[in-house]
């Protein structure tokens, strides 16, 4: 997996925000609404994530967390 | 069943004491409070019952904190335990965790501590977190770094006792793109050190691959002691019109053992009213097989000296479908509202290189309950 170098990345990210449009909070009534939340339903997710990281190889960059062991 | 019956008496005890705290926290100042309770049952003869319950506190307007509690009570006779020749197997998990937040303007610190004990394993965890809101809070950057303290027992054996050690930080950037939609990449590094192989697992070394037949010898699990694992995700989600919104999640993931997985989610929810929502998404993951794992060693330097039949660890790919509902009703005029949610979702495995496993099919169900106080 070749590493990038990180200011390379910096510099991707500040010309990925600079071509965003900024957002008043007044035009946010669509964003605001419950089902546009990147976490909607974590809540409701936990259980299936937990039970899911034992039966995985890999984890991370998701929403698990918890500890134990992994038997079951 | 009786664990089932056990399990949902507790259920109801939580809610009990869920609809306590819901009905004294205008004084008390509560935010939420919740119980929920998970169930999965798969073809492999694995049954799970968790329940879970959890309340925030808001003590000023800048700081919450907040506690739970969530227990694992499984019933196992999985291919892992067959192949070993032993019984069914029944535990419980305990896990307790508290957190707290305080917001500073833009930016947010938050702190968490969880234990979780069970009868040959016990883990202390604990994460710290900022969030910084930059560009009118058009942008988010969240810097968690997370560690972990475990120790694996092996049950009646009091002098088996090995430590398992993890460091670990994430790095999450969310960007609002439009009026209507957003996006949100993350990075997540996690090193872990010590004991990692299963107590109870075994290893058959020439024969058919599994210990229950006859196999020339049968060996202890063997994995390296580190592991470094990274995970890249991103996820984008938009609107259309007032009633739907759409979603699309993909993470890629790689460890110095050789595991590589891809993971796709897109997902659908339409607000059926202004107080119900239904949700249905779609999960596809593959991955390959870790550089040591073989689904039968010929001998004992096969994998370089290194032994595994964790089928976590052998390639396979997953389908999973899920529905989700959740209806709010406000109570009173004071702004409470009770939140009910339901949750059912079907998965399928397809094991490509496991002696004795090539699917499993499984169902989960979740319902939660919550109350929200503004």
């Amino acid at each position: 997996m070749p590493a990038m170098p990180m200011h390379l990345v910096f510099v991707m990210m500040c010309l990925a925000v600079s071509a965003c449009t900024v957002v008043q909070p007044y035009q946010r009534e669509t964003l605001s609404r419950r089902d546009m939340s990147l976490d909607a339903r974590a809540e409701l997710m936990l259980g299936e994530e937990h039970a899911r990281s034992y039966r995985e190889g890999s984890s991370g960059a998701g929403r698990v967390r918890g500890g134990g062991c992994g038997c079951n | 069943m009786m664990a089932g019956v056990r399990v949902y008496v507790l259920v109801l005890s939580c809610a009990a004491c869920i609809g306590w705290a819901g009905c004294s926290s205008v004084s008390t100042r509560v935010a939420k409070t919740a119980a929920s309770l998970y169930t999965r049952h798969d073809s492999d003869h694995t049954e799970i019952w968790s329940p879970r319950a959890n309340v925030a506190v808001n003590i000023d307007e800048r700081a919450e904190v907040s506690a739970g509690y969530t227990m694992d009570a499984w019933t196992s006779a999985s291919i892992d335990i067959r192949t070993s020749a032993t019984k069914a197997i029944h535990e419980l998990r305990h896990e307790f965790e508290a957190g707290t937040s305080y917001v500073l303007d833009d930016l947010t610190l938050s702190g968490g501590y969880r234990y979780s004990t069970e009868n040959d394993y016990w883990s202390h965890g604990g994460v710290l977190g900022a969030a910084l809101d930059l560009a009118q809070r058009n942008t988010t950057l969240a810097l968690n770094v997370f560690g972990a303290h475990d120790t694996v027992g092996r049950f009646g054996d009091a002098l088996f006792r090995y430590p398992l050690d993890s460091l670990g930080g994430r790095f999450t950037w969310t960007q609002v793109l439009g009026e209507q939609s957003l996006a949100q990449l993350s990075w997540e590094t996690t090193f872990l050190t010590g004991f990692q192989e299963s107590p109870y697992r075994w290893v058959a070394v020439g024969g058919n691959g599994t210990c229950a037949a006859l196999s020339p010898y049968c060996l202890p699990e063997n994995v390296p002691d580190q592991r470094c694992r990274h995970a890249l995700g991103g996820r984008y989600r938009f609107a259309v019109g007032e009633r739907w919104s759409f979603g699309v999640g993909y993470r890629f993931y790689f460890d110095s053992w050789g595991v590589m997985s891809h993971t796709i989610e897109p997902e659908a929810v339409v607000n059926l009213s202004k107080n119900d929502e239904l949700s249905a998404d779609y999960r596809y993951y593959t991955q390959n097989d870790a550089d040591f794992y073989r689904a039968r060693y010929r001998n004992r330097a096969d994998g370089g000296g290194l032994l595994t039949r964790d089928r976590k660890l052998s390639a396979f790919y997953s389908h999973a479908v899920g529905l989700s509902y959740t209806h709010r009703e406000p109570l009173g005029g004071d702004g409470v509202v009770l939140v009910v949610s339901a949750r059912a979702s079907g998965t399928l495995y397809e094991y490509l290189a496991y002696v004795g496993l090539q699917q499993v099919r499984a169902l989960e169900l979740t319902g939660a309950l919550s109350l929200e106080v503004p």
